[in-house]
């Protein structure tokens, strides 16, 4: 008796099978991994011929983090499980091969280890051999029970989310097959002899049993376990040479990709230095080496799309495809290929539609960064000249008059008109700032919340200052519109003024300010406190000085602004701002928080208008609508703006909802 | 054929403190167009001191950059003028350049191209109407502001720009300089504009959308006519007598006849001073009324100076001229006047 158990309790490796069959099999296995790690090594190449540098301010992982972090990715697989579904296929999937793998691994160190020790079986036996016929079937099975599910989800999904494509479909049959061929060939050993130990083998022995009712027993398996043997390598050796192709190939890059994601804050766009090189991308090699390593990493999965307002409004923006188009442009550069270029792969329309909501990079399972590919090649196009005359009116008003409303900068403190909002005299000390910006200062929408704030903190006695006409754009549109250098500038003008100033703290109200001030200035030597006013009204209230008591008795439901909750995760504070108000229900929209939609405004989108079969801003004002909510409230004077204007496409007998800022409601309630 | 394409670019001063330079859409419109039509590297010049135009020139593809000499600015085939461009010269600079090159001067394009020998150039006539010429060059093109701007220049690009490829930059003039007033600086409209204003609103309408035939575009190339210049001199004259700028006594008399139209093939190409006579590029549909004939025909007419007694006493330059802050504004002099016209 050996430790392990009864030495005759195994298998015979390779039984039955010819040896010329097994060279034939190790000679084209060789080939196939061979090939497929040639064409992964030339893969590398090619992304390490990019020029630009995807991580030039990021915060960087050691090798050692990054292998934690891909394990723990693998293992869990959290972000895979936010599509429950898909998740759960997907790990069925990767748990049944990676258990399938480590069998075939224990199968080949038996044979090898008992040819070199020259004891048999080496540990391939008893208990041992028991459990591992068990969970090898179990694997087998969880491996074949993902595949079906990815199939059926095929089969059923629309073509936004899946990719309707012949090779996508062949390759998910290809692992079906390889699974199914596995069973068969075990159920083919197993029908020779019907050991009853094999019972361990729950799913093989099923299939010889049921080989026993068709008829095949004792020797008359041998040709078809043969055949079955040959059949499932075949397959096998496919799988290897197909593994650099297509979906199977995520099963390294998606990895890569994972461990190599950007650890940048994600309202923090890459900054390049202007002057050293050209921003963006105007063809593929202009990206970074993560960027086309990610275009490789893609899935298909398609829940970019699935998650992009743009695609949701039937705008030309599918997100996937912007990746895939950038690796089709890889392709291109291949002998052979004769593909068009980056700019025809992935039109203007395309990027222009994109509302930088970062939907799509919380969305995606590896880590792709998506949108800001799409920036990079909005730097790209405006480079090239090539930009919407909406866009270049931006830019120009932005330019000479430091706001994308081209409103005259003389007109910034018209909103304050009748109000004690106390301005800044040149180069007097500030300790507390609040900061308009250019839509509480020109857009009617705004100025309501710049007022509403202003009475708010007068009622508050908070000692604090605005800028007025010294107050200039901070450069968010123009940067997600792909004017770096502009937004540059800015940037530099907007710390200075602050710096001369000595303002410690800065109190916004607008996402996209706020998201600025937070993850994008620092980068430029602007560190001030900043705070939106969702999170100031929240502490003013958990401290008692803003006492709320009155109430109308009313419902309200919040749209989260992208910039506020989905990119830098400020979910609460506005909630608790709501609770705060006596008498008031708030009712939640099905899609809220981080995973709220976008109004259709971000990006430059407020100013730019790709058509869809839609518009964005009104699947939303349907969405709020269709909560019965007396208000929409929110945190951006933009999203206000947009929702206001969703609601004019709104059937007749949908309900009159009142749009208004946490602020507003609060002047509003209390009578400010 | 290879032009030689040269574009004049100037920067206006936004109002407001510490307000930008920029180039306005003309300009930046002409250079797009430099660009297109050299295929290529093409020369610009702007004012001394002008920064800003000069690295937009050289950023939208420029091979060099020169001051500005309207004098020694002939060595072009083609140039390229927009209102900044023209600075506080106004349309002077243009015309002082087509008459030094002898070339064919036309405003208002909005766009033109190289056909062959020649450009094809459109025009811009107002109120939604276009005029497409052929010109030869050499010729100097007055861009519109209203012409498609071309392609984006980057600030990336712009401030990308070696400042060694400028001129020394040299003081701006005060006439340049930031203020909170713009510059007004009034352009003569070439066009058939004053027959255009004739007749009825609804003819004028249709006029605008060509649906009639009898103002539509035949009557375009009727307009044109070629004269010798003594003719052009007494139409002028008789026109501003007309008017009121000068007396009548001023006004030659004469029945010498009026040259027939020719045809307005390349009627563009102004002819130099060397020609053996001048072209005009349109000619009035209504010929002007003696003072002392009644109205006959038409319900709308141009306004004599002399029947300007309803209107406030100020002239109309000073009503047009900057107003201090604080000092009232007279009371407007356009607008509907009342009904019947003076």
């Amino acid at each position: 008796m050996r430790s392990l158990g009864d030495p005759n309790v195994t298998r015979e490796i390779f039984g039955n099978v010819p040896a010329a069959l097994q060279y034939a099999f190790y000679f084209t296995a060789t080939l196939a991994c061979g090939w497929a790690v040639l064409i992964f090594l030339r893969r590398g190449m090619t992304w390490r011929s990019a020029t630009g540098d995807a991580r030039a301010h990021d915060p960087r992982r050691t090798r050692l983090q990054k292998l934690f972090s891909v394990v723990g990715y693998l293992t869990f697989h959290r972000e895979l499980r936010r599509d429950p579904f898909a998740g759960t296929a997907h790990m069925l999937m990767f748990h049944g091969f990676f258990i399938l793998f480590i069998g075939t691994c224990l199968v080949a160190a038996e044979e090898y280890g008992s040819k070199l020790t020259g004891l048999h079986p080496l540990f391939f036996y008893g208990r041992f051999y028991l459990i591992s016929s068990l969970v090898i079937d179990l694997g087998g099975v969880a491996f074949l029970v993902g595949t079906g599910m990815f199939i059926q989800r095929r089969l059923s999904a629309g073509p936004t989310r899946i990719l309707r494509a012949w090779w996508v479909a062949a390759l998910s049959l290809l692992l079906a097959a390889i699974g199914l061929s596995g069973f068969l060939l075990e159920g083919a050993r197993i029908a020779r002899d019907m050991p009853g130990y094999e019972k361990w083998s729950v799913v093989g022995y099923g299939v010889a049993v049921a080989m026993r009712g068709a008829g095949l027993s004792g020797e008359a398996t041998l040709p078809w376990h043969r055949a079955l043997w040959a059949t499932h390598a075949a397959f096998c050796v496919v799988f290897f040479a197909l593994l650099p192709w297509g979906s199977f190939s995520h099963a390294v890059y998606g990895a890569a990709s994972w461990a190599n994601r950007t650890l940048r804050a994600p309202g923090r766009l890459r900054t390049p230095v202007i002057g050293q090189a050209s921003p963006g991308a105007a063809a593929w090699s202009d990206m970074g080496w993560t960027d086309l390593l990610q275009a490789d990493a893609c899935t298909t999965c398609g829940r970019c799309n699935a998650v992009c307002p743009a695609a949701a409004a039937d705008k030309p923006l599918r997100p996937r495809e912007v990746v895939l188009g950038l690796r089709a442009a890889m392709d291109a550069q291949s002998p052979g290929m004769a593909m068009p270029g980056l700019s025809a792969l992935i039109p203007d329309d395309v990027i222009w539609s994109c509302t930088t909501c970062g939907a799509c990079n919380t969305a995606c399972p590896v880590g792709i960064e998506v949108f800001d590919k799409i920036v990079e090649l909005r730097r790209g196009r405006v480079e090239e000249g090539r930009v919407p005359e909406a866009a270049e009116r931006v830019f120009d008003s932005t330019a000479s008059r430091f706001n994308p409303f081209g409103k005259p900068n003389s007109d910034r403190m018209l909103w304050a008109t009748g109000l004690d909002a106390p301005v800044a005299g040149e180069n007097e000390p500030v300790e507390f700032l609040y900061w308009v910006g250019c839509a509480g200062s020109f857009d009617p929408d705004g100025q309501g919340v710049a007022q509403s704030m202003v009475k708010i903190l007068n009622h508050l006695g908070v000692p604090y200052r605005v800028l007025g006409k010294r107050e200039r754009c901070t450069g968010d549109p123009v940067r997600r519109m792909g004017e770096e250098g502009m937004f540059q500038e800015l940037a530099r003008g907007n710390i200075n003024q602050l710096k001369s100033h000595g303002v410690r703290r800065v109190l916004v109200h607008c996402p996209h300010c706020f998201n600025t001030f937070k993850n994008e200035y620092p980068l430029f030597g602007g560190t001030f406190e900043v705070e939106h006013h969702s999170v100031f009204l929240q502490r003013m209230i958990g401290e008692g000085r803003l006492k709320l008591t009155r109430g109308n008795g009313s419902s309200v439901t919040f749209h989260d602004p992208c910039y506020l909750g989905r990119i830098n995760g400020e979910v609460a504070p506005p909630r608790a701002v709501l609770h705060a108000l006596p008498q008031l229900r708030v009712v939640e929209m099905p899609r809220s928080g981080k995973d709220s939609f976008c109004c259709g405004a971000g990006g430059g989108s407020m100013w730019l208008d790709v058509k869809g079969a839609q518009r964005v801003e009104s699947i939303r004002a349907k969405e709020a609508a269709e909560t019965g909510a007396a208000t929409v409230a929110t945190g951006c004077p933009f999203c206000k703006g947009m929702i206001k204007a969703g609601q004019q496409s709104l059937a007749s007998g949908a309900v009159k909802q009142d749009v208004k800022d946490l602020a507003e409601l609060i002047v509003d309630a209390e009578g400010l | 054929m290879a032009w030689s394409v040269t574009v004049i670019v100037g920067s206006v001063a936004c109002v407001g403190d510490d307000a930008p330079r920029v180039l306005p859409g003309s300009d930046r419109a002409a250079a797009a167009v430099a660009k297109q039509m050299a295929r290529g590297p093409f020369h610009a010049a702007a004012r001394g001191g002008d920064v800003e135009a000069m690295r937009y020139a050289l950023a939208s593809g420029a091979r060099s950059v020169g001051l500005l000499d309207a004098d020694t600015h002939t060595d072009f085939d083609i140039a390229l003028i927009g209102s900044g461009g023209c600075g506080e010269l106004g349309d002077t600079l243009p015309a002082t350049l087509a008459e030094t090159r002898g070339a064919a001067l036309v405003f208002e394009v909005l766009a033109a191209e190289i056909t062959g020998e020649a450009l094809r150039v459109t025009r811009d006539l107002g109120r939604g109407a276009r005029e497409v010429l052929r010109v030869t060059p050499p010729a100097v093109l007055v861009m519109s502001g209203d012409a498609p701007r071309g392609g984006y220049v980057s600030r990336h690009r712009l401030r990308s720009i070696n400042l060694s490829l400028m001129p020394p930059p040299l003081a701006l003039s005060d006439e340049a300089a930031p203020t909170d007033w713009e510059h007004v600086r009034p352009r003569t409209r070439t066009t058939d504009l004053a027959a255009r204003t004739g007749g009825p609103a609804t003819a004028r309408m249709q006029n605008v959308f060509g649906i009639t035939e009898s103002i539509a575009a035949p009557a375009e190339s009727s307009n044109l006519i070629t004269a010798d210049a003594a003719t052009c001199a007494r139409h002028l004259l008789r026109y501003l007598a007309h008017h009121g700028f000068i007396t009548r006594k001023m006004e030659p008399v004469t029945d010498a006849p009026e040259p027939a139209a020719q045809s307005t093939t390349n009627l563009a190409t102004t002819p130099t001073r060397a020609a053996s006579g001048l072209s005009l590029t349109h000619r009035l549909a209504r010929s002007p009324r003696p003072v002392d004939q009644p109205v006959t025909g038409i319900t709308r007419r141009p306004r004599p100076a002399s029947t300007s007694a309803q209107l406030p006493a100020a002239s109309h330059n000073r009503l047009r001229g900057p107003r201090p802050v604080g000092v009232a504004s007279p009371p407007r002099l356009r607008g509907p006047f009342p009904f019947p016209n003076p």
